[in-house]
């Protein structure tokens, strides 16, 4: 009996420093997600500023630099906008975006510059486009720089927070 | 069933509501459209060999009874796929008033000019469009080819008509034939300057019509720009341009003939101003003039011209 409660007690301490793990984790994610989509972001920009090229061109050349986990929002960008039937571009991003956001790690504020990106998306003038890009791209820094700096407080306290949560229930629990 | 072209090239640019009222005319019906208008406000008219007629869901009609009229949302639909939602790609293009689309078709836009310093600087709500149809008709200058290539010698051309009456077509069917080795007996390499995209519509660094194997382009570059560089890095045998119409241009022109290259070109103008036109300090460029119109059909060749003196 007494091995029973130990062996379980290991496992609720094991789930528990387990689930703080995963905390800190999605937050990391997060932060390499943002990454990669400010890499991507130049890419596109650079298609835009010196290939001159049109949206789809450019998101359809730039995917490729784009990481697997940003690549569920260009799928569903492109496959929509294969069939737009003539709607702007700012509808079928958002569409996009909407159809997406389940499968992303990002949190809200996140989801609300991606979507506020695409806006003007195809419509003004070259440097209107450079413009919006450039206000996306600072956004993105900022919230890579302000995540990391939440991330270094938050990392151990989540951590250490599952492990003596563990041990806590196993206390309480034996 | 095998898509026509029409469908293949044009239809694709506009919504679905406008779409399927084309669905009423058959294959062949549709290869022969050569204008489409859409006004906001109107129904749609189509042409076919210069016959107008409105487009409804029952077909073709004279009469505007009952048939769907354009909203503003079918026209900004189709710009947005005309410009493939990139208008910033186009300024430039809507500037001058038109688009070209892959393989040569036109769009006309008309709207609200955005002026700046006596400068139009861009066009916003559009309110009406025209697509013109462009179609290859291979031996369009048959008539009067061996009056400008005699005993293996090209003459300096002219080609003068009204907007609409085939010029461009020519001048492409003329870049085809001095490519013809059974026709000419040499090789001839023709530069053709495509400003407009019409003359090859060279999409994607790929000529979308057939303009002669030999042959190549330079496109979206100024005619009188375009002309010496060709002159002096590619060495072309003839130089094809359409649409001549500034002084600059016939400068070019006329440099491009000094330095020993044969130049084809095309202007517009009615009858009455082609003299005027040819001649205004255009310093005898040309050998041959052929006037063209619509009166049996887009290409009809009225007169063929010594020199460019009516």
């Amino acid at each position: 009996m007494i091995y029973i409660k130990i062996f379980g007690g290991f496992l609720t301490f094991l789930a528990s420093s387990m689930l703080g793990y995963c905390i800190t984790l999605k937050s990391q994610k997060r932060v390499v997600e943002l990454e990669n989509l400010k890499l991507y972001m130049h890419v596109f920009e650079n298609e835009i500023r010196y290939n001159s090229s049109d949206i789809i061109e450019a998101t359809e050349n730039s995917y490729k630099s784009a990481s697997e986990h940003n690549k569920i929002i260009l799928d569903l960008f492109l496959k929509y906008s294969s069939d737009s039937q003539g709607q702007p571009l700012s509808t079928v991003w958002k569409k996009s975006v909407s159809n997406s956001k389940s499968l992303l790690c990002y949190n809200k504020d996140d989801i609300y510059s991606i979507v506020e990106f695409g806006e003007i998306l195809g419509s003004g003038d070259a440097e209107t486009q450079l413009k919006n890009i450039d206000v996306f791209i600072k956004k993105l820094s900022d919230n890579i720089e302000n995540s990391k700096l939440k991330l270094s407080g938050s990392e151990k306290i989540f951590s250490k927070l599952g492990i003596y949560t563990g041990l806590l229930i196993v206390v309480f629990l034996i | 069933m095998e898509e026509s072209k029409v469908q293949r090239e044009i239809l694709i640019y506009f919504p679905e509501t406008i779409r399927k009222l084309f669905s009423t005319l058959d294959n062949d019906r549709l290869d022969k459209l050569s204008e489409i208008r859409i006004v906001h406000g109107s129904p749609l008219i189509v042409i076919f060999e210069n016959q107008r007629f409105y487009l409804g869901s029952c077909g073709l009609s004279k009469s505007t009874n009952n048939l769907y009229t354009i909203t503003v949302d079918d026209i900004k639909a189709i710009v947005e796929l005309v410009t493939k939602s990139s208008i910033y790609i186009y300024e430039k293009y809507i500037t001058k008033g038109f688009i070209t689309l892959p393989g040569g078709h036109r769009v006309g836009l008309a709207g609200n000019c955005i002026v700046n310093d006596d400068k139009l600087c861009g066009v916003k709500e559009f309110n009406s469009l025209v697509f013109r149809i462009s179609h290859e008709i291979v031996g369009a200058s048959e008539i009067f080819f061996d009056d400008i290539f005699c005993r293996g010698q090209v003459k300096n051309t002219v080609i003068i008509s009204p907007p609409g009456c085939g010029k461009t077509t020519v001048l492409r069917d003329l870049a085809r034939s001095f490519n013809d080795y059974n026709k000419v007996k040499k090789i001839i390499i023709c530069a053709l300057i495509d400003e407009r995209y019409e003359l090859a519509a060279v999409y994607n660094g790929k000529s979308t019509m057939d303009i002669g194997a030999n042959n190549f382009t330079i496109s979206g570059c100024k005619k009188s720009v375009a002309i010496p560089i060709v002159v002096r890095s590619m060495s072309p045998d003839i130089i094809i341009a359409d649409e001549m119409c500034t002084y600059d241009d016939f400068e070019a022109a006329f440099f491009a003939k000094q330095s020993g290259c044969k130049i084809i070109a095309s202007v517009h103008g009615l009858n009455e101003t082609v003299n005027e036109l040819v001649n205004s300090g255009h310093k005898n460029i040309f050998d041959k003039s052929v006037v063209l119109s619509n009166r049996n059909g887009p290409g009809t060749v009225e007169k063929i011209l010594e020199g460019s003196c009516i």
